[in-house]
């Protein structure tokens, strides 16, 4: 049976086949959540992984299983997949949801330890951009790049992947991932020093 | 002096994407994983990347997976794995249940609690809506409707002289509004199957049904495709 007939058929609520989800893809999906929360820097305890894990499980059966209803596998797209991506998703959520809650002394309480950085990264830059022409012809600079390049930038500067990172995502070498870092910030200071700044201007 | 630009440019990135406006229409997991997967078309990956770089939320999505330990290999607890299975049956049996609860009398059916919409001369009107009219009394002839997914169900119960009932399930293709074909239409009382039919036209009649509670399944191939729990006192 391929995955979309699969997931019709627990969509209907036939017994056998969520006996066989659940022997399929729980496991996948509770690594995926354990994972997310330990990278985003959250050590939970066992019971709060739970709770994700089984509110990720209601809002796929919920409303007749609207949320799994969803799945149609367009473009080869796998369930496991999708469903990789499903935890990713709901995961990141329930932390976005929970993170004005948080106090910066969770970790004394025994629960969350928040490790998100508190501190202001962009302060250095604040200083080294110390005015706003200077800012906004960076700003236009970036604007110029294609946005195969903004988004280059997007996971390297603003997500802060790795290059080899980059190479997984980009599905290039790794060769190709060095060559175009290269050239999107030679880009950039070529348009900047065009709009009469210089690189030593960012002091 | 290289650090240095980077650092520049990082913070004059994100200034710049915290002033776009929020982004609406995020791509849904299905985009994300074959945009991921190299399996979008042109067109869609570059809409996906320009979203990706205005929307913060989606971008984290997608990066996240790259940082994730591909080898993690954690058991589910027993404990949750059996309280998702009991989860799961429960919702999924709420959401797929016709429920018909009757009493016959000598020449009426009372409806005591359903989930369907009964029809009243040419009328669906919910049950609850009959009750706030105070009708529950039917003459011996009772219709009652409901909708579970693609199937439409329509259950007529026949009186018969307020001892036994008989029922005839009708069902219909909510799309096409044509008979629902290759359908097993069973009867069962406590778990043990009394009657069953290939219901190729899409209808079954049960004739002389003592008062009971009674379970009538409906299943397409191997799929169960919805259920009719039924409760019939006097």
């Amino acid at each position: 049976m391929d995955d979309l007939r699969f997931v019709q058929a627990c969509v209907s609520g036939d017994k056998k086949s969520w006996n066989e989800f659940l022997l399929r893809y729980s496991r996948l999906i509770y690594n995926y959540i354990y994972s997310v929360l330990h990278i985003k820097g959250f050590t939970f305890a066992a019971e709060q992984v739970e709770d994700v894990f089984q509110e990720l499980f209601y809002s796929l059966i919920k409303d007749n299983c609207r949320k799994l209803s969803t799945y149609r596998g367009r473009n080869g797209c796998t369930l496991a997949s999708w469903l990789r991506q499903v935890a990713i998703n709901f995961t990141i959520d329930y932390l976005r949801k929970l993170k004005p809650a948080l106090s910066i002394d969770a970790e004394r309480e025994g629960g969350l330890v928040f490790k998100d950085a508190l501190v202001d990264v962009s302060a250095d830059t604040e200083k080294l951009l110390n005015d706003s022409d200077r800012r906004q012809a960076l700003s236009d600079c970036i604007g110029f790049l294609s946005s195969s390049e903004q988004y280059f930038l997007e996971l390297f500067l603003n997500q802060g992947l790795n290059l080899e990172q980059i190479r997984e995502c980009l599905k290039i070498n790794r060769g190709a991932v060095d060559m175009r870092k290269v050239r999107i910030f030679r880009k950039l200071q070529d348009c900047f020093s065009r709009k009469g700044f210089q690189l030593d201007s960012l002091r | 002096m290289l650090e240095r630009f980077e650092e520049a440019v990082r913070g004059v990135y994100r200034r710049r994407k915290a002033s776009f406006p929020a982004e609406a229409n995020h791509p849904d997991e299905e985009d994300l994983v074959c945009f991921m997967e190299g399996k979008s078309c042109m067109k869609e990956a570059r809409q996906i990347m320009e979203h990706i770089t205005k929307c913060d939320l989606c971008s984290e999505r997608l990066s996240t997976q790259f940082r994730i330990e591909p080898h993690l290999s954690k058991d589910v607890p027993v404990s949750l794995l059996k309280k998702i299975e009991s989860m799961v049956s429960s919702e999924i049996q709420k959401e797929n249940v016709f429920g018909i609860f009757l009493r016959l009398k000598e020449k009426a059916i009372e409806i005591i609690r359903t989930n369907g919409d009964v029809l009243v001369g040419q009328e669906l009107v919910p049950a609850p809506l009959l009750r706030s009219r105070q009708i529950s009394d039917f003459s011996e002839e009772l219709s009652i409707i409901k909708d579970l997914k693609d199937l439409r169900i329509l259950a007529k119960i026949d009186n018969r002289g307020g001892r036994v009932f008989s029922l005839a399930v009708n069902i219909l293709n909510k799309r096409s509004q044509k008979n629902g074909r290759e359908l097993r239409i069973s009867l069962l009382k406590e778990g043990r199957e009394l009657e069953s039919y290939a219901a190729d036209s899409g209808s079954s009649v049960f004739d002389n049904i003592p008062p009971g509670v009674y379970r009538i399944e409906i299943s397409r191939g191997m799929c169960l495709a919805a259920l009719l729990d039924m409760r019939v006192q006097i």
